[in-house]
């Protein structure tokens, strides 16, 4: 309940915001298509600062790699300032509309998932995917269909404990469930 | 024992009469085959004690069947979500997920089995008649043909962006830098590692495919709710058996695309170390460099989904030509079996042939039929397969999500490997958000390390000079080769358009 109500306020909020578009809007923001090339340059540079006392075999691919990809990313990064010298594209972040953004259920699967990588260690593969299911199945959806989505939390994480705990013996972290269920095949 | 066609005959039904292994055999191929981190090698490494426990020929048999089925299951999940199974299969979603996203998933999944099954058992056919002369071309291939070949793959690059170049070689080279990464290959110094040791051995290849298909593309889909617009829903509920005799019809048609595709794959699979990915993009990137229409590819065009399968069904056969012939294990799998045969105190290399006629040749035969079975089997579940791509996304990105960062995690068990595969996800996102292509960033991941280990190789053994790259014939062939099919297509497009005009 509290779960769809928070969702359908954003959406209401999202809708909203981006109702109200100006006509600087029309021009294509370019921030976005930054991000891998600057990535790309930063991660390079830091590359370089690694291997800058090493020998020459651990620099050579790199150093071709590294500069070929700092005289593409200069390309890009003039062809992206002409385009908005002669006012074609515009580079803003737009709080506005970022907010909004942010709150999509996209974000909100994302985080889940990060908790789900974080507890996992410490609940156990089985417990914490059923959490992960569950809670991520519900803010998809909007909390309906509780009782199903349990039921369906509930049997992938047994396939998952069978499969891959039980069949392949992978190191998945084990927690009380695993090791309950350990005791009573024994 | 006579080596005739009589032999061979007898050898056919011997190995059909192995079907009760063969058929289930498929079948957990398929699965794991599926599940990206679950590779052939993996499973055969769990089911060892058993396999040790069955008659050497049961065991092979066994063996070849998943082997086969799991390098044709990992295309399934490629085509209809967007997750290669392994990285063999990373190739087959830029044709195979558009074709699906326009409701022809079944037609996809037909001409996938078919191009699979055709390129499997002609290439195997081949192995079987020319396996002491193939043997040879793994003397042949040295390091510097072998820096020559990745650059074919690499090349790859510029070709799946061809809707905006510059983007497409920003990613191709982001993906290099990031396969760069790990300890030197000559003094294992460590290289843009960020202090962890997870990163000594290199950027491992199942969370970066991971990360960059699956977690990613389960992140996109939320969006729109389904796999499917609604009028392509329809479509697909609709469909009926005449989508797979369509697929297989259009893929029949096109045999000799299928066929040299496949001897790609034959060929790059007999070089020790090389394997099914760069096969595959090996493959894509020829079939386009020939195509009429080369801008098609990427959009759902059917020899760009013909191409990698049928290459990458033909590296199972070429894998297992070293070890048979010569008693060198062309990769992982090949290496198991090898184990298994010298537990069995079967002999590998020439001897084999010599001792054992019936498991050397069975070898390829039980290949052969497993393909063939394979065609009854797999080929009709293709209309009930391609029905995964009608489920909500509410229900299957965390299905996609939960089941492959347990696959990151199965190679070397290590927590680290979910983080980077969830960090390979983010930076999947971003791109295909802002416009980048993740498979130039996976080819750059999977190609960089093998080009940087063959080029430093090579350039080791001349004491630092790179005028070796340019110093054998074969290498030199391999070069005029890799210009041409670069340069012709765009300079005779050029020539064709100036003809138009004029």
């Amino acid at each position: 309940m509290l779960l769809s109500t928070v969702r359908q306020g954003l959406l209401f909020w999202n809708s909203n915001m981006l109702e109200k578009k100006t006509e600087k809007d029309t021009k294509p923001n370019v921030l976005g298509e930054l991000i891998i090339p600057v990535f790309g340059v930063v991660f390079t540079t830091y590359y370089f600062s690694t291997i800058i006392d090493s020998p020459w075999t651990a620099q050579v691919n790199a150093v071709m790699v590294g500069l070929v990809l700092f005289l593409i990313c200069t390309i890009f990064f003039i062809r992206k300032s002409q385009l908005i010298k002669r006012n074609q594209a515009r580079i803003v972040l737009e709080y506005k509309r970022f907010w909004p953004a942010i709150f999509k259920k996209q974000t909100g699967f994302i985080a889940i998932t990060v908790g789900y990588l974080l507890i996992i260690e410490y609940l156990g593969y089985t417990l914490a995917t059923i959490i992960f299911f569950f809670l991520s199945m519900s803010l998809l959806d909007g909390g309906r269909h509780k009782i199903v989505k349990l039921a369906l939390s509930l049997t992938m994480a047994a396939i998952g404990y069978v499969v891959f705990i039980l069949m392949f013996e992978t190191r998945l972290p084990l927690g009380f469930i695993e090791l309950s269920l350990r005791e009573v095949i024994r | 024992m006579t080596i005739d066609v009589n032999f061979f005959i007898e050898l056919f039904f011997h190995q059909l009469g192995l079907w009760w292994v063969i058929i289930p055999s498929i079948f957990l191929g398929l699965i794991v085959g599926g599940i990206p981190g679950f590779s052939a090698a993996n499973t055969i490494i769990v089911l060892l004690p058993f396999t040790f426990l069955m008659e050497v020929e049961v065991g092979l048999v066994f063996m070849i069947a998943l082997y086969c089925s799991s390098r044709l299951g990992a295309g399934i999940p490629a085509i209809l979500v967007n997750i290669p199974g392994t990285a063999g299969a990373a190739a087959t979603p830029l044709d195979g997920y558009p074709m699906a996203k326009k409701g022809l998933g079944q037609r996809a999944l037909s001409i996938s089995f078919v191009s699979s099954i055709l390129g499997g058992l002609l290439t195997t056919v081949i192995a079987l008649i020319t396996m002491p002369w193939l043997a040879r071309v793994g003397f042949y291939m040295h390091s510097v043909e072998m820096v020559v070949v990745m650059l074919f793959g690499i090349s790859l690059i510029a070709s799946v962006a061809t809707k905006d170049t510059i983007k497409g070689l920003i990613a191709g080279f982001v993906g290099l830098m990031i396969g760069s990464i790990g300890a030197d290959h000559v003094y294992a110094t460590p290289r843009g590692t960020m202090g962890f040791l997870e990163l000594y051995d290199g950027v491992p290849l199942i969370p970066a495919l991971v990360g960059l298909f699956a977690i990613s593309e389960a992140f996109m889909v939320i969006e729109s709710g389904s796999f499917l617009s609604k009028d392509r829903v329809q479509q697909v509920q609709n469909a009926s058996w005449v989508e797979t005799f369509y697929g297989a019809k259009i893929t029949l048609k096109r045999w000799f695309h299928v066929c040299w595709t496949s001897l790609i794959g034959l060929v790059i699979g007999v070089i020790p170390g090389a394997g099914a990915a760069i096969a595959s993009f090996v493959a894509y990137q020829q079939s386009r460099t020939f195509s009429k229409t080369p801008e098609a590819y990427g959009t759902g065009h059917v020899e760009g989904l013909i191409a990698p399968e049928a290459a990458n069904n033909g590296v199972t056969a070429g894998t297992l030509i070293p070890l048979m012939v010569l008693g060198i294990p062309g990769g992982a799998t090949a290496a198991i079996m090898m184990v298994v045969m010298q537990y069995q105190g079967v002999p590998t290399g020439p001897g084999l042939f010599t001792e054992r006629p019936d498991l050397g040749y069975g070898v390829f035969m039980a290949m052969f039929v497993t393909y063939l079975l394979m065609s009854f089997t797999i080929l009709p579940m293709s209309r009930y397969m391609s029905r995964v791509t009608l489920v909500s996304t509410v229900y299957m990105s965390p299905i996609i999500i939960a089941f492959t960062l347990v696959g990151s995690f199965v190679p070397r068990e290590y927590m680290f490997d979910m983080y980077l595969a969830f960090g390979f996800g983010v930076l999947g996102f971003i791109a295909r958000k802002t416009g980048y292509h993740v498979a130039a960033i996976l080819i750059g991941v999977i190609l960089g390390p093998l080009l940087e280990q063959y080029m430093l190789r090579a350039l080791k053994m001349s004491g630092g000079d790179a005028t070796v790259l340019f110093s054998s014939p074969l290498g030199n062939s391999l070069w005029v080769i890799l210009l041409a099919t670069l340069v012709l297509p765009a300079w005779l497009s050029k020539r064709k358009a100036k003809s138009e005009k004029s």
